[in-house]
């Protein structure tokens, strides 16, 4: 009789030991509007179709078809080990800051392992979508395969996507887009605990491709300025980024073509929104982007791919007027001079940086690399500069490494 | 006869294989050209036939002591000047690299040295460097270079505030300047003295061979709220202005502090910058 009670005891103690469902309510900083449950691999070991890819501007459909199978295939290398193959995902509403500072609610996706402890909070830039249907809030983004790895992983919809759908997107307007992802990792810092899944270490690790790249930078120095203390960095992962924007528009005009076409009425708009330039696109687009940009860009509802097929050119002349494409023109001047201010190499990284480009990128030039190797020579950032082939190529790469690296 | 036939096979494979890759300790061959020259900047090229060998240069103007050493005499004390300044950094901490991030480079690349002094003449000293050891391979190079004279120009500054606007007034017509504000703040933060940071601005403009397009000749009008979103009621900020021609700074710098009120009298303060 005593073994039978004691027996029991011990069953109770293992059930009330057992680790309570957790239950993803609101709190006052993060405002849930939808839970999801993803497994990132399939029973066969192939990539689970929902999680959303990146899309290759250099690589026409079939290709694309190629590249996708090849990243199913390097799912579980991309993995390595999996702490959880199921991935919980929180699409969620936050206070922000708009452009001009004023609060603004914003959205994004918080992603974690259905079970385990959380080892860090990452803090993903996403890169560049078209369609609000592929923004983090609506999606399973791609870096979010990283939480399987027992991270707590936080995307934020910039704004423009998401809940701000309506909205211009500040595209590559470095501060404000920095300032939505940084809000948003503040915002879900409180709600982790609320929900009994904080991290282990308090340390924040960064991650980044293409225009998340260069984000990921400004996010860093965001950090380093104002939330040292409430985001402490550990490692910063970048990769592909347009980190010098001048550079960038040089290196377009003197071989008068761009790799991303839908890049030219998306900086040229964003930029002028982002610095309140109110430049008038009449000034920039030749006849028929001019007519359309605003279908193709600000409906929101084409992706990068599709946009640069609707505007079927990648020769500068036929995109972009004289006047545009002329940097000491009155109107390109000020644009340009936004470009430079919106570099994100202007400061000393505090902790270590792992930054990535592929050198035979086409998309974002390696020019961005240069530069930014130049700027951060002598910190501790370990350049890895390489051919690893295109731009889609090289964010699965890109990613690739992080993953073993974390 | 079976011999050579065995014999040839290897030969044609070693011929095949081309030359093995240069190690980074191979001894290397380097050129060094000085593309451009003004009063404080210069700009060369390194090259180099070993694309694994690492290399470091250091700049020493006539007045310093050692000017005459001979190349290998020069790069020795450079390298252990900078040796023992990375070991005296390093343990300190603040996110610096190894001593091959900090100091050595690989491949051809251009270098730009700025803040020079004006009409003197310097030495480039190029040399190869162990990576591991810190230790000069080989011999040392030597390019020499004579900054130019600035030809200081007779300009000075009024600036006069209006609420929400400012007037930069230059005492002659027909000279080109620049002007430009940032936040105190920032500007005691990054740049110390804001001669400093006017620099900085000037040199980055140039680097994108955009400044041409800044500058202003005659009087300039800027209304704050008109022509920058982001100025801050109430936020002190660093005014600037100073001549500039031939790729330089031609004139003193013109600083004014001042804090912004939209639809106030503009609060002009007076800071000694010198004296901070």
């Amino acid at each position: 009789m005593k073994k039978i009670v004691l027996i029991l005891a011990a069953c109770g103690l293992v059930s009330a030991c057992h680790h309570p469902e957790v239950v993803f309510s609101d709190f006052d900083t993060f405002h849930v509007l939808s839970v999801n449950s993803t497994d990132v691999a399939l029973e066969d070991g192939s990539l689970n179709p929902e999680i959303r890819l990146m899309e290759d501007p250099e690589l026409e459909d079939p290709e694309t078809k190629v590249a996708v199978t090849a990243v199913a295939n390097m799912a579980s290398d991309l993995l390595g080990v999996i702490n959880s193959n199921t991935v919980i995902h929180v699409s969620g509403t936050y206070t922000g800051h708009d452009i001009d500072d004023s609060p603004i609610t914003l959205s994004g996706k918080l992603l974690v392992p259905k079970d385990g402890p959380i080892k860090n909070l990452i803090i993903v830039s996403h890169f560049t979508i078209g369609a609000n249907y592929e923004c983090p809030s609506e999606s399973f983004p791609l870096e979010g395969m990283l939480a399987a790895k027992g991270y707590a992983v936080v995307v934020a919809d910039y704004i423009g996507f998401g809940v701000t759908a309506h909205r211009i997107h500040p595209y590559m307007h470095v501060e404000s887009t920095a300032r939505s992802v940084v809000d948003m990792a503040l915002a879900v810092k409180p709600y982790l605990k609320h929900i009994g899944r904080e991290p282990e270490s308090e340390k924040v690790i960064l991650v980044g491709y293409s225009q998340g790249g260069s984000t990921t930078m400004a996010v860093m120095r965001m950090i380093q300025r104002e939330y040292e203390h409430e985001l402490p960095l550990q490692k910063v992962y970048c990769g592909g980024g347009p980190y010098d924007l001048a550079a960038t528009f040089d290196q377009a005009m003197s071989e008068g073509k761009t790799g991303i076409p839908c890049a030219i009425p998306m900086i040229v708009q964003g930029v002028s929104v982002g610095e309140g330039l109110n430049l008038d696109m009449a000034d920039f687009f030749m006849p028929d982007l001019l007519a359309h940009y605003d279908e193709w860009i600000n409906s929101k509802r084409y992706t990068v791919k599709q946009i640069n097929m609707l505007m079927k050119a990648d020769n500068l002349k036929d995109l972009m007027t004289e006047t545009g494409r002329d940097k000491t023109s009155y109107e390109t001047s000020r644009l340009y001079k936004a470009l430079m201010l919106n570099s994100v190499l202007d400061f000393s990284p505090k902790v270590p940086i792992f930054m990535f480009h592929s050198m035979d990128d086409g998309t974002v030039p390696f020019v961005n690399a240069q530069r930014a190797e130049k700027k951060l020579k002598g910190f501790n950032v370990d350049f890895d500069f390489d051919h690893y082939g295109n731009h889609g190529s090289g964010a699965l790469k890109f990613l690739i490494k992080v993953a073993k690296d974390l | 006869m079976k011999k050579v036939l065995r014999i040839l096979p290897l030969l044609l494979l070693v011929l095949s294989c081309g030359k093995p890759e240069k190690l980074p300790t191979d001894v290397s061959t380097f050129t060094l050209q000085v593309s451009k020259v003004t009063g404080t900047k210069v700009w060369f090229n390194i090259t180099t036939d070993n694309p694994n060998a690492y290399y470091t240069f250091g700049l020493v103007d006539k007045t310093a002591g050692g000017y005459d050493m001979s190349p290998n005499e020069m790069a020795e004390l450079q390298l252990a000047f900078m040796n023992d300044l990375y070991e005296a950094f390093a343990p300190m901490g603040g996110n610096i690299g190894t001593f091959t991030d900090v100091y050595l480079y690989k491949g051809n690349r251009e270098f730009k040295e700025k803040e020079l002094e004006v009409n003197t003449e310097y030495k480039i000293f190029l040399m190869q460097v162990d990576p591991d050891t810190h230790k000069l391979i080989g011999n040392a190079q030597v390019g020499v270079f004579h900054t130019k004279p600035i030809e200081m120009v007779d300009l000075d500054f009024e600036v006069v505030f209006h609420p929400d606007a400012v007037e930069v007034i230059p005492s002659k017509d027909d000279l080109p300047y620049y002007w430009d504000y940032e936040e105190t703040d920032d500007i005691k933060d990054k740049y110390y003295h804001p001669k400093y940071f006017f620099y900085e601005l000037v040199d980055m403009y140039e680097e994108y061979d955009f400044i041409q397009n800044l500058l202003d000749v005659g009087p300039a009008e800027w209304v704050f709220s008109r022509d920058d979103k982001s100025i801050q009621e109430g936020e002190q900020y660093t005014l600037v202005v100073a001549g500039y021609g031939k790729g330089e700074i031609n004139t003193g710098y013109t600083i004014v502090d001042f804090i912004y009120h939209k639809n106030d009298p503009i609060e002009v303060l007076d800071v000694d910058w010198d004296g901070i």
